[in-house]
């Protein structure tokens, strides 16, 4: 339901279909919050743009990375045009930068630290967004998209996303203003284990993220009313463009700081802090400081001014600091090795920051008025995300000015100077032929031009791997990997005496690396209208994960679900509706589901953070399963919101798909006791459910959750018989006659009855369609059945959308109907089990997947495989091993049976690789297993292309820690 | 400061570029029994799993 | 190497550990291989920036990238070709001081041991998967060019040891293996670096004119990327003139260079053997310079065999193959070292200019063969069109 894999597609399509996107933006627009064109250029490397992950003072992991992009940019008449805010740089830590915990934070290349923030926060209200809009907030730069709706009970909710200028955005939330709040939850009454559907459906009108809050008003398909939008701002930042200065002091004594004293005089309260002359007769300043520690609520505007003494005159900010010894791994003060706070010895520490730079959102860079900064916080914590620096006038680059410097950056032993400088050559006409970044250490980019010869329209680009790259990427990228241009990509394996191995591949996903073949011949994919005429896309896809080489035996082992077929349509498959979806490419039809609710009561979720093989090789065990084969419930995550810790949880899909939703929750966050945040104290989206007793660090204690779960599913190859049948009607039905009883069109009711042929009566009902169950379609099991007659391999089941016509009953009947049921063997094919899963929203049938049972084994004697076979006893596919050594896999392909030719796939392994991991054809699964890898897939993309050794870092995908974790969705 | 002959032959006449007779053989079986016991140990610990 | 030396060796020797000096003997030399080593490449183990490796890394990147190739790695700088430039520069500017030389002479130890330790590095089963039609092409081109080479030596009166050691280096499309031959060929060190250099030069050349000689055959990518890595000198110049071809050639130009790596020791391999037996027959004849000195077959060629085959029959596996191999860069790096050092500028030119011609005329022959052997298998059907 929350699948926008109709989106994709649509897009997808498009890009094919052209070979030159459109520029996002002509030039003149404002081009904030907008991603750079379609067919842009990434780049993920350039020295002078660092990626670096350091610890900050309480010891926490930052990775920090820089970028430079270019985006709204036109070529004409041999001029490239940049409107203003077209070029920026900008440097992202993960989570965020706070004053008081020495967060590093790179500045144009400096390993600086943020030492302050002025933060406010901004509200909107009675905007209204159309669907797929990019609505400008107020003059903020900020923008509000309605990404997507679709409906649950017919009912509209939707998606939306607050863009900051730079193009990032943590999470697309739902809201809806037609169904109940999530409070609700508390009410239900259930027993635990498999119990019946639940007729409720959660989505509130409220979304609460932490320092962001977006309240609908109204919202329907095509549009959305907010009453008010607020979201953190940052108003000023402070840095230190070096590391501190740390002095060890005794209490009433005096240390030097360069020609300084710096006095620490014991008070009740603090240290009377004093800077005098170096002979301590000039007082220069003074001032009461408190000793600064982790706690978070420090960070307040009323707290702040109390832990530090900033004297801009002299250069300083004196902190002191406490810290433990046990937080000597951080990059702060890496030489500190005694007592911290050094009362033992009746020493303290003094920390004096220097080199500082302040910085102000919307005013000019301090080193060079032509870039305005931006500073972007995060929304959930306020605090400081990410810097931009942007062109603040329009400019133009043609042959004769063909360079264009980036902002001067800071330098501690060398002159100031540009940090990057851009050229733009060989401009004719409306194409630009050579593009390329220079950085600081005057090293240059490949030409950003990837067809010289043809040119490219715009000059848009992207260079350095920094995660803001995924949410500016959410319309292209899947377009992006699915370019065949450089052929099928495939990223050689890095070969080691432990390869992993995997006893059982439910819940993994594919390997990071596994070849992406975006089109596979016997993999359908296509639009069909369902009963309602509306279109709707419907996908096969193969994977494979968890396969690898048993290098000792000389063979490669594919382990139980390891081998799965999956079909997907752009959502889920809903009955009385004669939706079609592929079954082993096969137009099918659903007819029916079965499905229930899982619930589980008290019990404990440890912080999914021990990764005892440490080698992406993961270890399940502290997630905790929900029903057999069904999912897994994961923490991910957590911060602390004024101190107190916010959890973040999500599910994981048999598949080893991530559900969409992130589960947020935090306890006792109260604005009304003078907290900054607030955050839902339950979560429930749709029909899932979670009531949190404890919410701590290091695990939760959940007292009810309740997720969907899909039994069986019936469907039928041969297509539907709509028919209109008044009292009295017979009409053939298979090897059956149904006879139209009694119609009663008032009470939206039709009493029909099935005969054999000999005229006994087999089975009889009354389908009636009464308000309340109106109310509870399409996706209320019992709602549905009540409306279909069904006898051995047939059903007839009432149209509920016009049940009557002309005093006739409309129905539509089905014929030979089979029966899919989870965890049985496939009919044509037992060597494969039937898995269907559900939707996590509702209850309807989402995902058919088909996967062995039994660990396949392939080596030199049984090259060979073939994948699940059809009512034909043809095999859909079929794994070909074509040169094998024992420990690598030098060539391998995918082969398929069309029109009598076989047609296969290009060598997957094109670099020697050491598992059969493969993603083949497109549908949501696949899509959301290419999500978790999308910047080390990118990154390699361009490896690839050029054939280059280098290396790249790892920033997100790298686990599946339940998404690349920059964009929760 | 050193003082410097040919790049190769020292004073007393010692050219280390040369390489024959006996000093060849040996130098040769120094240079083979060295590799054979590292290529042998570097596959047998990777055989017992060392790294 | 003087009757003195011989006689002072046989009267101190003990065991064959003598031929390595005592420690003290050794220290300064080796020192000084070691830090032009260190200093050359980014040796595994050593933490080391300031290596030329990464100053043509730089320059690389200040230059950008010649068809997606760097530079530098076009003109061969890789980790035997730049220790070797470091000793050169140090020899040739400082000198090389007497202590060193003993030390020195460890090269002669290390390489039949990096030899032998690259054995390893050519699996044959790696190249199976290109099947039977470009794995003939490759070995064809290989034999094929040292034979011409060798002859073409002959005929314009090349000292055979240079001649040699240019096959040696033509064959392989390796200018290492020219460092290969000369334990074996006996080969001086000036002939080694000019022949190389020479290949080297030539290589940008061939690098230059494959692409438009392809472009009048109409060669399809994936062939032309077969072609350029038979036709042209090094990796580095053959992915560059691939990918000046396009991006698919120059994808197939990597997918192709592992059926020329893994059959590179039958190269250096024919080559000796050739000169060889030829000095067994024409032990007399002093113009006959090649493999003087080796009576009979080497029995560390014969260890490097025997683990060629075994290597060949996967006996070691590859995080062990990566292990050997980063021993054979530390190995290279030091004899590199003190090959630059033994080198004088006049040295590397003494072999005059007629290696180049040599090279020249056998590399645009070679190319002309390549080019009309892949044009003739796909119309004949025997490479995909």
């Amino acid at each position: 339901m929350r699948n926008r894999f109709i989106l994709w597609s649509i897009l997808f399509l498009l890009l094919m279909g052209l070979p030159i996107g459109v520029p996002a933006a002509a030039a003149g627009h404002d081009v904030h919050g907008l991603p750079p064109a379609d067919d842009m250029v990434f780049l993920p490397h350039l020295p002078g743009l660092r990626n670096k992950a350091l610890r900050n003072d309480n010891g926490q992991k930052r990775m920090l990375s820089e970028a430079v992009a270019l985006r709204g940019s036109s070529v004409q008449d041999g001029k490239a045009s940049v409107p203003p805010g077209g070029f920026f740089y900008l440097s992202e830590v993960s989570g965020d930068a706070a004053p008081f915990a020495g967060d590093p934070f790179l500045l144009l290349g400096e390993q600086a630290y943020l030492v302050d923030l002025e933060t406010g926060s901004h509200e909107t209200k009675g905007l209204s967004v159309k669907l797929r809009q990019k609505a400008p907030v107020d003059d903020t730069g900020y923008r509000v998209w309605f990404d997507y709706a679709t409906d649950h009970y017919e009912k509209p909710y939707g998606e939306i996303a607050l863009i900051a200028p730079s193009g990032g955005w943590p999470l697309e939330m739902p809201v809806s203003s037609a169904f109940e709040g999530r409070d609700q939850a508390r009410a239900l009454q259930v027993g635990e284990g498999f119990v019946p559907q639940i007729k409720h459906f959660f989505l509130d009108r409220e979304y609460l993220y932490g320092a962001t809050r977006v309240v609908t008003r109204h919202l329907d398909f095509d549009r959305v009313d907010f009453e008010s939008i607020r979201f953190p701002v940052i108003r000023s930042a402070t840095f230190s463009m070096t590391r501190p200065v740390i002095l060890d002091i005794r209490q009433e004594d005096y240390r030097y700081y360069f020609n300084k004293r710096i006095y620490a005089f014991r008070r009740p309260d603090g240290f009377l802090v004093r800077v005098t002359d170096f002979f301590g007769d000039v007082v220069l300043a003074e001032k009461l400081v408190r000793p600064a520690t982790a706690q978070g609520y420090k960070t307040m505007a009323s707290e702040r001014d109390q832990y530090q003494l900033t004297i801009p005159e002299l250069d300083m900010r004196i902190e002191i600091k406490i810290e433990p010894a046990l937080a000597r791994n951080s990059d702060f003060a890496p030489w500190a090795a005694s007592k911290a706070h050094g009362f033992g010895e009746g020493t303290l520490r003094l920390v004096v920051w220097r080199n500082l730079v302040t910085v102000r959102q919307g005013e000019p860079w301090p080193l060079d008025p032509r870039y305005v900064v931006g500073l972007e916080p995060n929304l959930m914590t306020g605090m400081l995300q990410r810097l931009v620096l942007e062109n603040a006038e329009p400019f133009s680059l043609d042959n004769e000015t063909g360079s264009i410097a980036g902002p001067v950056k800071w330098s501690d032993w060398w002159f100031n100077r540009p940090a990057f400088t851009l050229t733009a050559g060989d401009l004719d006409g409306p194409a630009c032929h050579n593009l390329y970044l220079r950085d600081y250490y005057l090293v240059r980019t490949d030409n950003m031009v990837f067809w010289p010869k043809e040119g490219r329209r715009n000059i848009d680009f992207f260079v350095g791997l920094s995660p803001v790259l995924e949410p500016i990427l959410e319309s292209t990228f899947l377009s992006r990997l699915a370019d065949p241009s450089f052929g099928t990509v495939v990223e050689g394996s890095h070969f080691s005496s432990y390869p992993k191995a995997i006893s059982d591949g439910s819940f993994y996903e594919p390997d990071h690396s596994a070849p992406f073949v975006p089109r596979f011949p016997g993999l359908k994919r296509k639009i069909y209208r369902n009963g309602k005429g509306e279109r709707l896309l419907a996908a096969e896809s193969v994977f494979i994960r968890g396969s690898y080489v048993d290098y000792r035996n000389g063979r490669i082992v594919i382990p139980p679900a390891g081998l799965c077929y999956s079909s997907r349509n752009a959502r889920n498959v809903r009955p009385l509706a004669e939706e079609s979806f592929h079954l082993l490419g096969k137009r099918a039809y659903l007819v029916g589901f079965d499905s229930s609710t899982f619930v589980r009561k008290n019990f404990q979720l440890d912080f999914w953070k021990n990764q005892p093989m440490g080698d992406d090789n993961l270890m399940y065990w502290q997630d905790q399963l929900l029903g057999v084969r069904n999912k897994a419930l994961r923490f991910t995550g957590h911060h602390y919101l004024d101190d107190r810790p916010e959890a973040e949880l999500s599910l994981m899909k048999y598949s080893g798909n991530r559900w969409g939703s992130h589960f947020f929750m935090a306890q006792g966050l109260a604005p009304d006791a003078g907290n900054r945040y607030r955050m839902p104290e339950v979560f429930a989206e749709g029909a899932t459910w979670i009531v949190p007793e404890f919410i701590g660090t290091q695990f939760v204690r959940i007292k009810e959750f309740g997720t969907p779960t899909i039994n069986s599913i019936s469907f039928t190859y041969d297509k539907p018989a709509d028919c209109a049948m008044a009292a009295g009607e017979e009409v053939p039905l298979g090897g059956y006659v149904v006879r139209c009883e009694r119609t009663e069109a008032a009470a939206g009711a039709v009493t029909l009855s099935l005969l054999d042929r000999e005229g006994k009566v087999l089975a009889s009902k009354e389908l009636a369609l009464t308000p309340e169950r109106a109310r509870l379609l399409p996706q209320d099991r019992d709602a549905v059945r009540a409306l279909q007659l069904a006898y051995a391999d047939v059903v007839v089941e009432l149209d509920p959308r016009q049940p009557f016509s002309a005093g006739k009953a409309n129905l539509h009947a089905y014929t030979g109907v089979q029966l899919l049921e989870r965890d049985t063997p496939f009919e044509f094919d037992p060597r494969f089990m039937v898995r269907p899963d559900v939707c996590g929203h509702c209850y309807q049938f989402n995902e058919l997947l088909l996967d062995n049972p039994e660990a396949i084994v392939l080596d030199r004697a049984h090259p060979t495989y073939d994948g699940p076979k059809g009512e034909d006893g043809q095999p859909l596919f079929r794994i070909v091993i074509d040169s094998f050594d024992g420990e690598m896999i030098h060539a391998w392909h995918m082969e398929t049976t069309e029109d009598g030719e076989t047609r296969r796939s290009e060598n997957l392994a094109f670099q020697p690789r050491d598992n059969l991991d493969v993603l083949l054809g497109v549908t949501g699964t696949t899509e959301g297993f290419l999500r978790l890898s999308m910047l080390p897939r990118l990154a390699f993309m361009e490896q690839w292309r050029t054939w280059s050794r280098g290396g790249y870092a790892k920033l997100s995908g790298a686990v599946n820690t339940g998404g690349s974790a920059h964009i929760r969705r | 400061m050193h003082r410097t002959t040919t790049h190769t032959t020292t004073e007393d006449g010692f050219d280390y570029m040369a390489n024959t007779g006996q000093a060849e053989k040996d130098r040769d079986a120094c240079g083979m029994l060295l590799a054979v016991a590292i290529i042998a140990a570097l596959t047998f610990f990777q055989y017992l799993g060392l790294y | 190497m003087t009757p003195h030396d011989v006689s002072a060796y046989g009267r101190t020797r003990k065991s064959i550990l003598s031929s390595l000096y005592g420690y003290g003997e050794i220290l300064p030399g080796l020192l000084a291989m070691l830090f032009i080593g260190i200093f050359a490449n980014n040796l595994p183990g050593v933490p080391n920036p300031f290596t030329l490796e990464n100053l043509f890394a730089w320059l690389d990147g200040v230059v950008g990238p010649l068809h997606h190739t760097p530079l530098f790695q076009i003109l061969n700088s890789n980790f035997v070709w730049n220790p070797l430039l470091l000793g050169l520069l140090v020899g040739n500017v400082f000198g090389v001081p007497d202590s060193w030389k003993r030390g020195l002479s460890l090269i002669h130890m290390l390489m039949p041991l990096g030899i032998i330790l690259l054995a390893p590095h050519f699996p044959i089963g790696h190249a199976f998967k290109l099947g039977l039609v470009p794995m003939l092409l490759c070995v064809a081109a290989l034999l094929g060019t040292a034979g011409l080479t060798l002859l073409l030596a002959r005929l314009c009166k090349v000292d055979d040891r240079h001649g040699a050691v240019i096959a040696g280096g033509l064959c392989t499309g390796d200018p290492h293996a020219c460092a290969i031959l000369m334990p074996l060929i006996k080969a001086k060190g000036g002939q080694v670096v000019n022949a190389a250099a020479g290949l080297v030069v030539f290589g940008l050349v061939a690098m230059a004119a494959m692409p438009v000689l392809a472009g009048w055959l109409g060669l399809p990518e994936q062939a032309f990327g077969l072609a350029a890595v038979l036709g042209v000198g090094n990796g580095a110049q053959a992915t560059s003139a691939a990918f000046a071809y396009g991006y698919e050639a120059g994808r197939y130009a990597g997918w192709f260079d592992v059926g020329r790596l893994v059959i590179m020791p039958a190269g250096f391999l024919s080559v000796f053997s050739v000169m060889f037996v030829r000095k067994l027959r024409h032990q007399a004849d002093p113009d006959v310079r090649a493999t003087r000195g080796i009576d009979r077959f080497p029995v560390w060629l014969g260890v490097f065999v025997v683990c060629w085959l075994l290597a060949c029959l996967h006996l070691f596996h590859e995080p062990a193959r990566h292990a050997m191999f980063v021993m054979v860069k530390w190995t290279f790096s030091l004899a590199a070292a003190s090959l630059g050092l033994s080198l004088s500028w006049r040295d590397v030119l003494a072999p005059g200019p007629r290696g180049l011609a040599v090279i020249a005329m056998a590399g645009i022959i070679r190319m002309a063969a390549v080019l009309a052997m892949v044009a003739i298998c796909i119309k004949t059907g025997l490479l995909p069109q």
